[in-house]
């Protein structure tokens, strides 16, 4: 057994957490993120509200832990929407003919021209706002990122000589795809993908700050964040908060993702 | 564009500092805080931000934006003034005469008056500019709508202009007063129309130069300016030899290149400012109530639920307007207390107090009209239907819209009623309003004449196939169709405040909209800005008294 660092303890730790407030927010606050209280509006830190109220007098605190299934679907199934989809195709370029593997390298080489950013607005423009778009707009954004990593693991895979030997041993066309090579082109890219949630967490909150994520009322970081901004002269507490939460969790998913790759090359964690 | 937008600013407030800094360097002397020179200065470059309503095209005709005429009023003169409280004072035009039972009006035109271009103003110059108002080429939002009874018009001499209307048209001359009915160059007019979009040419005190889209406009102070209304502090040219307009959407950045000096003066102050504003000594601040209808959300009475009028009583009664309104603008903003705004020409000073927050009267009206049974989610059912309003919202409005229709939700709920929000596109959004899917919709209008209420309240401008008004409450009312029809054809004055005041108290019976706040136009400048005031017209703000103490 190699010693895990404390600081990767905690960072899981932190994500189990958040796991877990995605799944049963009441377990974490009493409060509802919905009710609104006019007369409670930009209030400051208190018992009451732990971390103060918001522009509609709804409690922060709430809002962040309910905000936090939104907020990780968004980098979770973003992630997990392009490492579908871009290792389907990686490994279809892999193993397919020249035709094949032009077309789904061009296509992937014109998706990265664009940043992923602007890739999702342009998915959002044609699909509309919303949670569920916005987890497809930043995953369709990712695809050839994935696409290509696990374009380059296939094809050495493909040379391999365990791959020699199962065609040798006359295993189908298929069941060589899906049984040996399939695992072992996206194995290194799922580590990977640890790293990219944290970006496509950062993206979607981009996207509900710019008001085109999860609408309202319905409570999210990035969009509490871009509301927030207005009142950060007068209610530090209502934009701060969030912003720790993305970053919190960013961070959380960057160590423990770090952590697996290092494992996975054989390094200490 | 955002990037592309912060990436000029950041540019532009660099460029700032330096010539602030260059500024302190060379003049310190003589300013004390609460500033001693009352003479005014000639010269310097006036900066004003402005919100990111910029306009698509700035011939005054051809305006629909809302914060519009801050743009065009420092070019084009208007033919009358309207003074704050209502009275119409001689502009371009000297006198006029109104006869045939206020079908006729007769202008004698200001003498002397010349356009930037050398154009003469005159009787011809201002029946070309009521053409061109009219003209479907001018693809006019405003101007052409609020002449619409304008028949045609006769040179009686070369200064002296018959008007002919249609029908009697009381509000004329009020709407007459306002920026996007400003006189342009009737050479421009004739040779060259389609330049007038980029740089319309006037007679006003500053010269436009350029308009960089989504930047600012520039302008350049008229030398030969001689004309200014009576309602001015001075005669002769404007103080400021340079103006620039700048177009600074974002609330925080407005707000902060006020703070930082990038801008001396800033449109809209954000309400979660204003106190910080009035607090620092450094800056001032000024703020006019526009005349017109109070923000408001308007409720569809053509379907269900809506169509009861118990239903939007209840709805009225179930919500805290004013601790709304205070929370939401830091109690800047002062809560509507019916159907036009405090500074509206015959706005109802009697009715103040009607409309109460009375939680027990909105379940008492929404038991009368048969909502008595509840489900497990505390919202009211009759014979088997929930009690559901749709509110589609457009996600780009100000985020205190957003704020008073998700606290609306919250009271409505109280009640029993589920209202319930949508943001769909902003495309979406119009296209539901013109067809009239909707319960609920948001807005205001400003005008400076109470016949604002036959624009939003008269069945003639409910939308339909061939038309497109702003009824957007769709309310088909006998009573307030008489009201305002009378009330806009008479031309004795007591008679159409008496009218006018009917008009608001049938208003706030028939609830067809939840009126919150009305719309104040807050500005903020650094001390040394001097002179700055309104249009009353309007209100837009006027940069002809306008001058930079050092």
């Amino acid at each position: 057994m190699r010693r895990i660092r404390p600081g990767v303890w905690l960072a899981a730790l932190v994500l189990a957490l958040l796991v877990l407030a995605a799944a049963l927010p009441y377990l974490f606050t009493g409060q509802d993120p919905l009710t609104v209280d006019s007369g409670a509006t930009l209030r400051p830190p208190s018992a009451e509200h732990l971390l103060g109220t918001d522009e509609n007098g709804r409690d922060v605190f709430s809002r962040i832990v309910y905000g936090t299934r939104a907020s990780l679907l968004l980098g979770f199934g973003a992630i997990a929407i392009a490492l579908a989809a871009g290792g389907l195709l990686g490994v279809a370029a892999g193993l397919g003919n020249r035709f094949v593997e032009n077309l789904i390298m061009r296509l992937s080489d014109v998706g990265l021209a664009f940043p992923e950013l602007l890739l999702a607005l342009v998915v959002i423009t044609v699909a509309g706002g919303g949670t569920t778009n916005a987890v497809l707009a930043i995953g369709v954004a990712n695809i050839p990122n994935y696409a290509r990593v696990v374009r380059a693991q296939t094809l050495s895979i493909r040379r391999s000589t365990y791959v020699e030997a199962a065609r040798a041993l006359g295993l189908s066309g298929p069941r060589v795809v899906f049984r040996h090579v399939l695992p072992n082109a996206v194995k290194p890219v799922l580590i990977l993908a640890t790293i990219g949630v944290g970006t496509a967490l950062v993206a979607g909150s981009a996207l509900s700050f710019l008001g085109l994520g999860t609408p309202p009322p319905e409570p999210e970081w990035g969009s509490m964040l871009s509301t927030a901004r207005a009142f950060i002269s007068r209610a530090w507490w209502y934009g701060v908060f969030p912003g720790a939460a993305i970053t919190l969790t960013v961070i959380s998913v960057t160590v423990v993702g770090r952590a697996l790759r290092l494992r996975s090359e054989g390094r200490t964690w | 564009m955002t990037l592309k937008r912060t990436t000029i600013r950041v540019a532009a407030a660099g460029t700032a500092a330096a010539l602030t800094l260059a500024a302190c360097g060379s003049g310190s002397g003589g300013d004390d805080a609460d500033g001693t020179a009352t003479t005014p200065r000639n010269g310097g470059t006036l900066v004003f931000g402005e919100n990111g309503q910029e306009p698509t095209c700035l011939d005054p005709h051809g305006n629909a934006s809302s914060d519009g005429p801050v743009t065009t009023v420092p070019v084009a003169d208007s033919l009358v003034w309207y003074a704050p409280g209502g009275e119409i004072q001689s502009w371009l035009a000297d006198s006029w005469a109104v006869s045939d039972g206020g079908r006729t009006y007769t202008f004698k035109l200001r003498h002397g008056v010349k356009f930037h271009d050398g154009a003469e103003w005159n009787a011809v110059a201002l029946k070309t500019n009521f053409e061109h108002m009219r003209d479907p080429a001018t693809k006019s939002p405003l101007a052409a709508s609020y002449i619409a009874p304008y028949e045609d018009s006769k040179v009686i001499d070369d200064h002296t202009l018959e008007v002919h209307l249609s029908s009697a048209y009381s509000p004329f001359l009020n709407v007459l007063a306002q920026g996007y009915l400003g006189m342009i160059s009737p050479k421009q007019i004739k040779e060259a129309p389609q330049t007038i979009c980029e740089k319309p040419i006037g007679s006003g005190p500053f010269i436009l130069d350029k308009w960089t889209k989504g930047q600012s406009v520039t302008y350049h102070k008229n030398p030969d300016y001689d004309w200014a209304p009576k309602g001015a502090a001075h005669t002769g040219p404007a103080y400021l030899d340079k103006l620039e307009i700048r177009f600074l959407g974002e609330d925080a950045t407005r707000y902060s290149a006020l703070v930082s000096g990038e801008v001396h003066a800033i449109d809209f102050t954000p309400p979660q400012h204003v106190e910080e504003v009035k607090a620092n000594p450094d800056l001032g601040f000024l703020s006019a109530i526009r005349p017109g209808h109070p923000m408001s959300f308007w409720l569809n009475t053509s379907r269900a639920p809506f169509d009861d009028v118990r239903v939007r009583q209840a709805l009225l009664a179930a919500v805290d307007r004013k601790a709304i309104i205070e929370g939401i603008s830091f109690g800047q903003y002062e809560v509507a207390s019916g159907f036009v705004t405090s500074s509206t020409p015959d706005y109802a000073r009697g009715l103040e107090g009607t409309i109460t927050h009375d939680e027990a009267a909105a379940n008492r009206l929404l038991d009368e009209a048969g909502w008595t049974a509840k489900g497990a989610d505390g919202i009211r059912t009759k014979d088997g239907r929930r009690l559901v309003a749709y509110f589609p919202i457009d996600p780009s409005f100000p985020a205190q819209r957003m704020q008073i229709a998700v606290q609306t939700q919250a009271a409505a709920k109280r009640a029993g009623i589920d209202i319930q929000l949508q943001t769909p596109p902003t495309q979406e959004v119009s296209d539901r309003i013109l067809a009239g899917d909707y319960d609920l919709s948001s807005g205001l209008w400003a005008t400076n004449t109470a016949d604002v209420l036959w624009i939003q309240y008269s069945s003639e401008n409910i939308t339909s196939g061939d038309r497109r008004g702003q009824n957007v409450a769709r309310l088909k009312d006998a009573e307030v169709d008489r009201l305002v029809q009378e009330a806009r054809e008479t031309t004795d004055k007591a008679e159409q405040a008496d009218l006018y005041n009917q008009v608001q108290a049938r208003l706030i019976e028939l609830v067809p909209a939840i009126p919150f706040y009305d719309d104040p136009r807050p500005v903020s400048y650094q001390k040394k800005v001097r002179g700055l005031s309104f249009t009353p017209a309007y209100p837009s703000p006027y940069f002809y008294d306008t001058w930079l103490d050092r």
